[in-house]
This record gives structure tokens, C-alpha cells and sequence, in this order.
């Protein structure tokens, strides 16, 4: 008897945990299609009238080179972030070697110093290396991942079993084809979780880009929707637009790997 | 020819814990040597070193007659049989088992007819197109069979792969790898620490204990002629029963004496080596099956008839076990199923002394004639 009203009373709460998810969501999609003086006159619950002329202020800009410009270094940042982080987590979690111990202690470390203590010598680095106002400032560092290493090793460790590898190497599989051919076989969940989450970071990324890039050619997502702005206004519908644009693809990639994204996190955490 | 050789074989792990120590053993081509001993004797330690997973850090190992010290497991001629079973989990059956033959670029015709072979053995042929998830604990034990099998290779190593199987399984499994051992007519080193599994199955079983070899020989040897009270408690189910006595001799001739019983020893056991020990005090060791409750055997062992009390009897079917108790020592008693003794009776129970062992108290080793070495 009792369960019917833990139901609803359940069903309720999921209900208004979604509305407080997707309503902020909702109203960025509205919202763009206000004109930006409109938007702080009204409560844009319902679709504008100034859809196109949003659309032709952020196309008439950088638009679709940015959106170009984020894919690409998206993909190259988890393409590479992914495969180093693997590696390199199942070298810690499977191989023993000197110095082991100490090397991951420097991984743990740079887990907890935050990134924004190392932002001046890293743009002085950047340019150091003539790397200012490249995209490489963007994709190189990236893929010396600490917590991508960190979270691999944790994974690695407890579901790649050690027979497995064992009897791959009894089977006559080098070390490199049985990273490749075996253990990735069992970090797939992971990898792409991880995949997924390197791919939201680097997309939504905005501070890295607004250090080392200068030219508009450059421009990323972020700084493109940040740069629909002049010297004495704002255009917040077109910005709003632009996000919702730039959303796209992230609602893509979560739509078709939402299901291995859970597996994964969950995975990572708990030993099955 | 894949004799194995192992001189001096050592292994330490950093910083400083040695694992095994002074192993030597000759396995002859065609033998099947089983590795026994509890959990941590090293036992896995000596069957990874001959594998080639685990450095040898002092010692020789040759396989064939050639030294293998320093050979990457894939070029040792060996196959082995994980305890669980570490199958590929993303790879069919058929590519499990083909998977080595296609690293080591074998014909596919050749790879094809291989693979059929063994699963026909194995009786696995419908579970080809599986994956292992598909399959059930003793169908992944073959497949991992079926892997080694493929490969035709010199030396099976075995690390406890009946483990994980249920007692009826394990049992049948117990008896196709004695089949299997004769059809291919390898080395097979089997690693467990199941003495019954030892006992059924070994030609020639080694028992270990903390890193050191305690004895090797036939399984008969062993349980008759263990060399200490180690081995003497290990090999045997239930295990043997030890008590702690003096051994004296009076007009009737040797016996050992306990606070209030005297046992006496047959006069074709007695013998010129016990004087050594006479006065002194030893452990007895008594094999559970040599203690009988039944009036005949009372009468035929008169000399050695203890009083006891049955703290619980255990009927097994075709066998009961009596736990007894008699001043402070427990004993276990292996009978017929006729016996009248239950649970909560005092009863006399007689020894059959001919069969019993001797063990210094200090150093644990045996010192009846019964090694075969004393007269």
C-alpha cells in the first residue's frame, strides 16, 4: 500500500529535478530568438521573432570557421588525451617499474594544484616554443592529461585481469599489441567516458584559447560567442544563439554514448 | 623431448622476501608433476618462473636441455591453463583458440584443422561461434584447454584451473586431464593445493611450504612414507591424527606412553632404531582409517586400545567419521558405516601401531622406519 504514494512522491521529485535541468536549457533556446534590448523586458517563455536576424549576426561573423575550429581540436584533444591517458594508466596500474610510486605521487599532485597557477608560465612556454596563436597550445598539453592518467590506472587496475595478460604474452603477443588488442578491450567503457568528458572540455574550454589566441581566424566556440559584442553593446540574443548553436554537437555525442558514458563513471568506481 | 629441469632455483622479491628458495627438481618428458602445498608456498611462484612471467633471481631452468632463464615466455614452448581461465572476453571461442597459432603465422587450413581437433577432444565443437560470457565455468575451462591444446607445445603448465569449478565438475574435470595427459603424451606441471587433486591426479607430486620442497615421490610414497609431519598432515583427508607422547620401553617392548594409556608397538616394527629415541619424547602420527571402534580389531590390536569420547560422529555413506576426544588430544576415526559408536558415547577405540608414524617433536621430521631409511 505503501508504495504507490512513494511513487508518485518519487515520480514528482525526478520530475522537478528534470524541470530544474531542462528549463535553463529551454530558456537559452528561447531566448535566442528575442532581440537582446527585449530579452530583460520580458520573461521569453515563448519563441521570439528575431530568430533570422540572430542567425544573420552570428553567421555574418567567424561562425562556422570557430564552430570548425573547436570540432577539430575537440577531436584531436580526445583522439590523443584518450589514447595517452590509457597508456599511460595501464604502465601504472600494470608494469612495475622503478620509480613507479614516485611518478604517479607527481600525477596526484598535478591533480590537485589547479590549472589557473600555471596560466603565466604557460603562456610564456607557449611562446617560447613560437607557438602563440597556433591551436597547438590547445592540443599538445592537453594530452598530458593528469587526471585522465589517474583515472585510467584506477580503472585499469581492478578490470584488466592479470592472466589475461599473462596469457597473452604465453600466446605470443608483444607488449604494445597487447595494450592494443587485449587491455583495450577491457577499458573500452572508460575510454570513452573519458573520451567524452576530454571532448567537453575542450569544446567548452575558455580560458586556454583567450590566452593564446589572437587572431579570429583562431577563434574557438567559446571566444567566438564571447566576441558578438562591441564597444557599447552586447548582443545577448545572438550570443545566446550561438551557444545554442554550439550546444549541438555535445548533444549529439551524449545522445548516442550516454549509455557507456554511466557504464563507465559507474564502473570506474565500483569493482565488479 | 621437454624435460624440465629446475638447479638452485630462486626467487626474492623486492625488498627482500624470498619466495622460493634451493628448488631443485627434475621433471622427466611425459610426466605428470603436481606442485602441492597450502596457500603462499610458492608453489605458483616456481610454475610462473617456469613459464617465464616471473624472473628467476638465482638458479638454472632449462626446458629441453636448453637454458631458459632468460627466454620471453613465447619462445619457451610452453602453454598454460590459468586458474581463471583468462579467456579473451571480446574474441569467439574459435579466435581464443586460434588466436597464438595467428601470431605465430601458422596456415589458416593448418589453424582450422587444429582448432576442430582440439574442440572435438574437448567436446566444445557447437560453442566455436561463442563468445566466453556465453559459456559456463567448465565450458571456459576447456576452451582455456582447447587454447593450450592448439598449440601443441612441449610443456603444459596448470595453475589450479580446477579451482573455480563446483565439486561434481571438478571431479569429471579431474578425470579428463588424466585422459587428455595420455592422449598427448606431454609434460604437463600442475600446480594446486588440493591434496586430492594432487593424489588422483599426479604421476610424481612435489609438496611445498614456505618456499622450500618437503618432499617429492609417487602419491603412495607420500602417504605412506612422508618424510615430516608436514607432509604427513597435508597429504591425506581427513588428515592424520598427531599426539604427543614418550617413547618407552618395558618388558613387553616399545610403546609410547601418554599420561594414562600405554600403546605397544608390533614386534615386527619394533627395531634397533627406536633405542635411539627411548625415554625421549615424540609425536605420533596415526592415518584416521588406522583407528577401529569394532570388537574384532579390538581383540586384534589389544596392545594399543585407548579409551575416548565421541564428541561427533559424522555419517559420510560408505564411511563414518568419528571425532574423538581422549585427555586434551583429538583424534579422528575413519569406519564402517556398521559401527555402533554415536555421538555422545565413551567408547575404546584400538590403533593399529604397524601403520603408525614417528616424528622428532623439534625438527618435525619422521623417524620410524617407515621411511624406509632407519633399518
Amino acid at each position: 500500500m505503501n508504495r504507490i504514494p512513494r511513487r508518485i512522491l518519487l515520480t514528482c521529485l525526478m520530475l522537478a529535478a528534470c524541470f530544474a535541468f531542462i528549463f535553463p536549457f529551454y530558456m537559452m533556446l528561447m531566448m535566442g530568438t528575442y532581440k537582446s534590448e527585449t530579452l530583460f523586458r520580458i520573461f521569453a517563455v515563448l519563441p521570439g521573432d528575431y530568430l533570422l536576424e540572430n542567425l544573420r549576426t552570428v553567421f555574418a561573423r567567424n561562425f562556422l570557421h570557430s564552430y570548425w575550429n573547436s570540432l577539430y581540436i575537440a577531436v584531436f584533444v580526445t583522439l590523443l588525451s584518450s589514447l595517452s591517458s590509457a597508456m599511460a594508466g595501464y604502465a601504472f596500474a600494470k608494469y612495475d617499474f622503478r620509480g613507479r610510486k614516485k611518478l604517479f605521487n607527481v600525477v596526484l599532485i598535478m591533480l590537485m594544484v589547479p590549472a589557473q597557477l600555471g596560466m603565466i608560465a604557460f603562456v610564456w612556454e607557449m611562446k617560447q616554443f613560437g607557438w602563440s596563436d597556433t591551436h597547438l597550445p590547445l592540443i599538445i598539453p592537453a594530452v598530458a592529461n593528469s587526471f585522465g592518467v589517474f583515472w585510467m590506472r584506477q580503472y585499469i587496475q581492478d578490470a584488466v585481469p592479470n592472466e589475461v595478460l599473462d596469457a597473452a604474452r604465453i600466446d605470443g603477443c608483444g607488449e604494445i599489441r597487447i595494450f592494443f588488442q587485449i587491455a583495450l578491450a577491457f577499458i573500452r567503457p572508460a575510454l570513452l567516458s573519458m573520451g567524452l568528458l576530454f571532448f567537453l572540455w575542450s569544446w567548452n574550454d575558455y580560458m586556454l584559447p583567450l590566452l593564446v589566441i589572437n587572431n579570429s581566424d583562431l577563434q574557438t566556440m567559446p571566444l567566438f560567442i564571447a566576441s558578438l559584442k562591441d564597444y557599447m553593446r552586447t548582443d545577448y540574443g545572438a550570443q545566446l544563439l550561438g551557444v545554442s548553436l554550439g550546444t549541438i554537437p555535445l548533444i549529439i555525442v551524449f545522445i548516442f554514448f550516454s549509455k557507456s558514458l554511466i557504464k563507465g563513471l559507474s564502473s570506474a568506481a565500483v569493482k565488479e | 623431448m621437454a624435460n624440465i629441469s629446475l638447479k638452485n632455483i630462486r626467487k626474492v622479491y623486492p625488498p627482500d622476501v624470498t619466495a622460493v628458495d634451493g628448488f631443485n627438481l627434475e621433471i622427466e618428458d611425459r610426466r605428470f608433476v603436481v606442485l602441492v602445498g597450502p596457500s603462499g608456498c610458492g608453489k605458483t611462484t616456481v610454475l610462473r618462473m617456469i613459464a617465464g612471467l616471473e624472473e628467476i633471481t638465482g638458479g638454472e631452468l632449462r626446458i629441453g636441455g636448453q637454458l631458459m632463464n632468460e627466454v620471453p615466455p613465447k619462445n619457451r614452448d610452453i602453454a598454460m591453463v590459468f586458474q581463471n581461465y583468462a579467456l579473451y572476453p571480446h574474441m569467439t571461442v574459435f579466435k581464443n583458440m586460434s588466436f597464438s597459432l595467428e601470431l605465430r603465422k601458422v596456415p589458416k587450413a593448418e589453424i582450422k584443422r587444429r582448432v576442430e581437433e582440439a574442440a572435438r577432444i574437448l567436446d566444445i565443437e557447437r560453442l566455436l561461434h561463442r563468445k566466453p560470457k556465453a559459456l559456463s565455468g567448465g565450458q571456459r575451462q576447456r576452451v582455456a584447454l582447447g587454447r593450450a591444446m592448439v598449440r601443441e607445445p612441449a610443456v603444459f603448465l596448470l595453475d589450479e584451473p580446477l579451482s573455480n569449478l563446483d565439486a561434481k565438475l571438478r571431479a569429471s574435470m579431474r578425470t579428463e586431464l588424466i585422459k587428455l595427459h595420455r592422449r598427448l603424451e606431454t609434460t604437463f606441471v600442475y600446480v594446486t593445493h588440493d591434496q586430492t587433486e594432487a593424489m588422483t591426479m599426479g604421476e610424481l607430486i612435489v609438496v611445498m611450504k614456505d618456499g622450500f620442497i618437503q618432499q617429492i615421490d609417487t602419491p603412495q610414497n607420500l602417504y605412506d612414507r612422508p618424510c615430516n609431519a608436514f607432509v604427513a598432515g597435508f597429504i591425506g583427508n581427513p588428515q592424520m591424527n598427531f599426539m604427543n607422547g614418550v617413547l618407552e620401553r618395558d618388558e613387553r617392548g616399545f610403546h609410547m606412553a601418554f599420561a594414562k594409556d600405554r600403546i605397544y608397538f608390533p614386534k615386527e616394527r619394533q627395531g634397533g632404531w627406536m633405542e635411539a629415541y627411548s625415554g625421549k619424547p615424540v609425536k605420533l602420527g596415526v592415518r584416521p582409517e588406522d583407528i577401529y571402534d569394532d570388537e574384532a580389531s579390538l581383540d586384534k590390536y589389544g596392545d594399543a586400545v585407548i579409551n575416548a569420547h565421541v564428541e561427533v560422529s559424522e555419517l559420510m555413506g560408505s564411511e563414518v567419521y568419528l571425532y574423538l576426544e581422549r585427555e586434551g588430544m583429538n583424534l579422528t576415526a575413519r569406519v564402517g558405516p556398521g559401527t555402533t559408536s554415536r555421538t555422545g558415547d565413551k567408547v575404546k577405540v584400538a590403533i593399529d601401531m604397524g601403520k603408525a608414524h614417528l616424528f622428532d617433536p623439534e625438527n618435525e621430521n619422521a623417524l620410524s622406519d617407515r621411511q624406509g631409511k632407519d633399518d
